[in-house]
């Protein structure tokens, strides 16, 4: 499916909802806000679980089917940390186009001293979970005058477009140049209002639509990239948001004292 | 009881206080100093507790060998020169551990480190 899809069926129901209006009473740059408001505030609802079925992300198969095509990987590499007074913390950059956090694996050497295969099974390198938590939980595993605490599973917490990781001072991660950590993230899906400026003035663009001719990583900008039921959930979801702005009573309200201007 | 040890006893401690109250896992974790602290006073309470039942305790059973096992690792002697105290008649002697022994041999107190 693709955004010029989402459109038609978008038009389609309002127009329905809504004859009393002129056609076409939203242009569609009104139509794409419309739609990224409704697809942001889905996503959210589908991830928190703050929903009509008070169901989390993979917390049952509809979840799970609803979210997976926005799950991706990556590997982002460790950068220096400022406050060096601070011993067992560890930095990574964020993807570009994290959205929502699942989870997050860093490297353990077996012997961190030697490159020697493990011989029970052949592995140099381990890889342990970390767990996000509160900035105010993680105070209580940072190295510090009284405290060199025991952390069996690493903790994590995410600030201004970084992840810190709190490691065991005694045990720690491998967090060389060169090593990386592992992320498992819902992204941030591609948007419906665009920066059509960045196409190339040769290829015929709009906010829902590009020419055949346009390359691929044009075309994979208009891709709608959940699946069909959520396509209408977010429809349902757009509407509704389309007819509380056009529909309001406020809007009423305020016409009828337009005539108080004159 | 080499470094590596207390930390590892300290650490077997922590589990099993997260195994009871899973909240001393993130929430509230349990600090190095407060685990210690904890296992200097059972560690005191255990010596002081086997030392006193000692003597209810058959001897040549088990339960007394080893309770003697344990105490044993704890016995220490030492000479103390006497001589300086008495010729200059100070109330108390302190030995090379830093115990102070008051002349009349009813109190015993420790210093701090």
């Amino acid at each position: 499916m693709v955004h010029k899809d989402i459109y038609t069926k978008f038009m389609i129901e309002y127009d329905k909802f809504n004859p009393n209006k002129e056609y076409p009473s939203l242009t569609e740059y009104e139509v794409a806000t419309v739609l990224d408001k409704a697809y942001d505030a889905l996503i959210a609802q589908k991830v928190t679980g703050n929903n009509f079925r008070r169901i989390g992300l993979e917390d049952d198969v509809k979840s799970i089917s609803d979210i997976e095509p926005l799950i991706r990987h990556a590997d982002m590499p460790f950068v220096p940390y400022d406050h060096t007074n601070i011993l067992n913390v560890a930095k990574t950059n964020l993807p570009s186009d994290f959205g929502y956090f699942i989870s997050l694996y860093i490297g353990y050497n077996i012997d961190q001293n030697t490159s020697e295969l493990n011989p029970y099974d052949g592995r140099m390198k381990r890889i342990v979970p970390v767990k996000l938590i509160t900035h105010q939980m993680a105070e209580k595993f940072f190295t510090s005058a009284y405290n060199i605490p025991w952390v069996k599973t690493p903790i994590c917490y995410i600030e201004n477009g970084s992840t810190y990781i709190v490691y065991d001072l005694l045990n720690p991660p491998i967090i060389k140049d060169g090593t990386t950590a592992h992320y498992m993230y819902v992204h941030k899906p591609n948007t419906f209002v665009k920066d059509l400026g960045k196409y190339d003035d040769s290829y015929d663009v709009s906010y829902f639509d590009c020419s055949n001719s346009a390359p691929d990583y044009i075309k994979n900008d208009y891709e709608f990239e959940c699946d069909s039921t959520f396509a209408e959930e977010l429809i349902s979801l757009a509407i509704t948001f389309a007819l509380e702005t056009n529909e309001s009573p406020r809007l009423n309200a305020k016409l009828n004292t337009r005539g108080l201007e004159s | 009881m080499t470094i590596e040890e207390t930390r590892h006893l300290g650490i077997e401690f922590e589990r099993r206080v997260q195994t009871m109250i899973p909240e001393k896992e993130f929430a509230e974790k349990l600090d190095t100093e407060t685990i210690y602290s904890y296992l200097n006073q059972y560690q005191d309470k255990y010596i002081h507790d086997i030392y006193r039942n000692l003597d209810a305790i058959p001897s040549g059973t088990k339960a007394s060998a080893h309770v003697e096992a344990v105490l044993q690792s704890m016995l220490t002697s030492v000479t103390l020169d006497v001589a300086s105290a008495r010729d200059n008649t100070e109330s108390a002697i302190e030995d090379p551990n830093g115990l102070t022994i008051i002349d009349t041999a009813r109190s015993i107190t420790f210093k701090l480190p």
